[in-house]
């Protein structure tokens, strides 16, 4: 455990640090934006947002290289296709009578098609693993500002508009009663899980961070009966399974990514083993 | 008081695509009227009130709400949904139910004292003050049904909007509800959908018969005739002897109605 903190400290190496610092930013947008789509039920909507990304990384890596438009990044191309993916899904999920299903599997699946042939085409030697699992090495320093300050941007967003979101998930019918349109609301719901994703997909990947949305609120919902805690107890568990993640990676020598979605489920299959035996008990 | 009608519905026609649910509908609701509306199941009641509360708009014709579209006066409005389709691992409490009941389209921040306190207050008018900690989905079908309406009245409405309140509980509560809704304020608009003519509670002034035509009779003259046009069946009609004050402080006889054999 010595090399890990000592690692963690030193001044000459930033990758471990700005990992751990990266972390526990995105821990705040992921409890937050997370607890609502778990009581929403739409893990499967965030699922095909996150996946939809590789689609965006892809073709962003093919022009910066292979068209020499160096001013567009990997994040930039990942946004651009995360939003549009949250927008485009709420737009047909919107729509009656349109296969909601079939339209979220063509959009997951549509952009990772996309994603994989845009980095085979490329020049050079470029990973698809590292984007769809996560890369340590990854994480910028500048990277750490971004998620601040989207940290900062769904806290305050959600502190000015929670009553509305929460009456909307609740019962929809009764909040349009009162002049509050669902629609509006889902899409802003999947914008920020766009942004969630987008923010942690260089340290855990586009098909690992639905893990992180997904499994902490899950477990405070099974512990905690006030929304507000829920929200409170999924930031602290997505602290401690990406601190606990990142250490066990660098003690077993595991990839990262997989290494905090493994401690995620640890806690939640534990969760789980409690809860049945607790139910048997009684 | 206002001097428009709470409810105004002139020429209006409805239908969900080609199919017309409504036809020509013509009729008002007075400030501080107790009315039922009445009909068939797939008869337009559920779809007459989306349009009251802006839900829906009207294939043709006007529809006003104290005198304004309805859009601009939803939150003069109190509503309780027939059904509520809800998560039971939704972490909400009572109390939390209630205050949605506070939020509308400039509803922004935290929830304040006062929003609470009107929210307990709301409670305490329903009996239920003692459930507001409670877990909504714990709670049994008569509670929930106490706390909707807790919601709908905490925001102070002008009019009070009843989807089949009494759809989903035992008997024994339906009882407890119809005494609850004897006592809402007086001064508050009072429409009450059912299609179970033994729920046309003691007070109600009004029956607002809706089969895609809609036709307004005063309780008293609905007779078994109108009500077997009405439903396609027969229906056994009990006439109370004993007078109950109106909302208006008049008086009549009010009428209570059972489904009689064969029906």
């Amino acid at each position: 455990m010595g090399g890990f903190f000592e690692l963690l400290m030193d001044p000459d190496v930033g990758f471990l640090r700005y990992a751990l610092l990266l972390g526990l930013i995105g821990s705040i947008p992921l409890g937050v934006v997370g607890s609502f789509v778990v009581v929403r039920r739409i893990s499967y909507l965030a699922a095909a947002v996150a996946h939809s990304a590789l689609g965006g990384i892809g073709l962003s890596l093919f022009v910066r290289i292979e068209l020499g438009w160096d001013w567009i990044s990997p994040l930039a191309g990942a946004l651009a296709f995360t939003v549009a993916s949250a927008l485009l899904i709420g737009w047909i999920a919107g729509k009656k009578g349109q296969r909601e299903d079939a339209a979220i599997g063509t959009i997951w699946v549509g952009g990772m098609a996309i994603g994989i042939i845009a980095i085979a085409k490329t020049s050079g030697y470029n990973d698809p693993l590292a984007f769809l699992f996560g890369d340590i090495l990854l994480v910028r320093q500048g990277d750490l500002w971004l998620a601040a300050g989207f940290a900062v941007f769904v806290v305050g967003l959600l502190g000015v508009w929670h009553r509305q979101l929460f009456s909307v998930l609740f019962d929809p019918e009764f909040a349009a009663s009162r002049g509050l349109r669902k629609d509006p609301v889902y899409l802003l719901l999947l914008v920020l899980t766009a942004l969630t994703v987008v923010i942690l997909v260089s340290l855990i990947g586009v098909v690992l961070v639905v893990a992180l949305l997904t499994l902490p609120p899950a477990i405070a919902l099974t512990h905690f009966r006030r929304f507000g805690w829920v929200i409170v107890a999924a930031i602290g568990l997505n602290a401690l399974c990406i601190s606990l993640g990142l250490w066990l990676s660098y003690i077993l020598d595991f990839p990262t990514g997989p290494s905090i979605v493994l401690v995620a489920v640890g806690f939640y299959g534990t969760t789980l083993l409690r809860r049945g035996s607790s139910a048997v008990g009684n | 008081m206002s001097s428009h009608p709470a409810v105004c519905f002139q020429g209006v026609s409805f239908g969900y695509g080609a199919e017309e649910v409504l036809t020509d509908v013509d009729f008002d609701i007075l400030p501080a009227d107790n009315v039922c509306v009445v009909g068939p199941n797939g008869g337009g009641k559920t779809t007459l009130l989306k349009l009251m509360l802006g839900l829906l708009k009207p294939n043709s014709g006007q529809i006003r709400v104290f005198g304004e579209a309805p859009q601009k006066m939803q939150g003069a409005l109190g509503y309780v949904p027939q059904h509520l389709h809800f998560d039971p691992v939704f972490p909400v409490r009572a109390l939390d139910v209630v205050l949605m009941g506070r939020v509308g389209r400039r509803s922004f921040g935290f929830t304040t004292r006062e929003d609470r306190k009107l929210a307990e207050r709301a409670l305490d008018q329903v009996g239920q003050r003692a459930l507001a900690q409670a877990q909504f989905a714990e709670l049994s079908g008569g509670q929930r049904q106490a706390v909707l309406i807790a919601r709908a009245l905490v925001g102070a409405p002008r009019a009070i909007l009843l989807d089949e309140p009494d759809a989903h509980i035992d008997p024994g509560r339906r009882d407890r509800l119809k005494e609850l809704l004897d006592y809402l304020p007086p001064d508050v608009t009072r429409i009450l959908v059912s299609h179970n003519m033994d729920f046309v509670v003691s007070s109600v002034e009004k029956v607002i018969c809706v089969h895609r035509h809609v036709h307004v009779h005063p309780t008293s003259e609905l007779s078994p005739a109108r009500i077997r046009s009405l439903f396609g069946s027969d229906l056994r009609l009990v006439r109370h002897d004993r007078e109950h004050p109106t909302a208006g402080g008049h008086h009549h006889p009010p009428l209570d109605a059972d489904r009689g054999e064969g029906s």
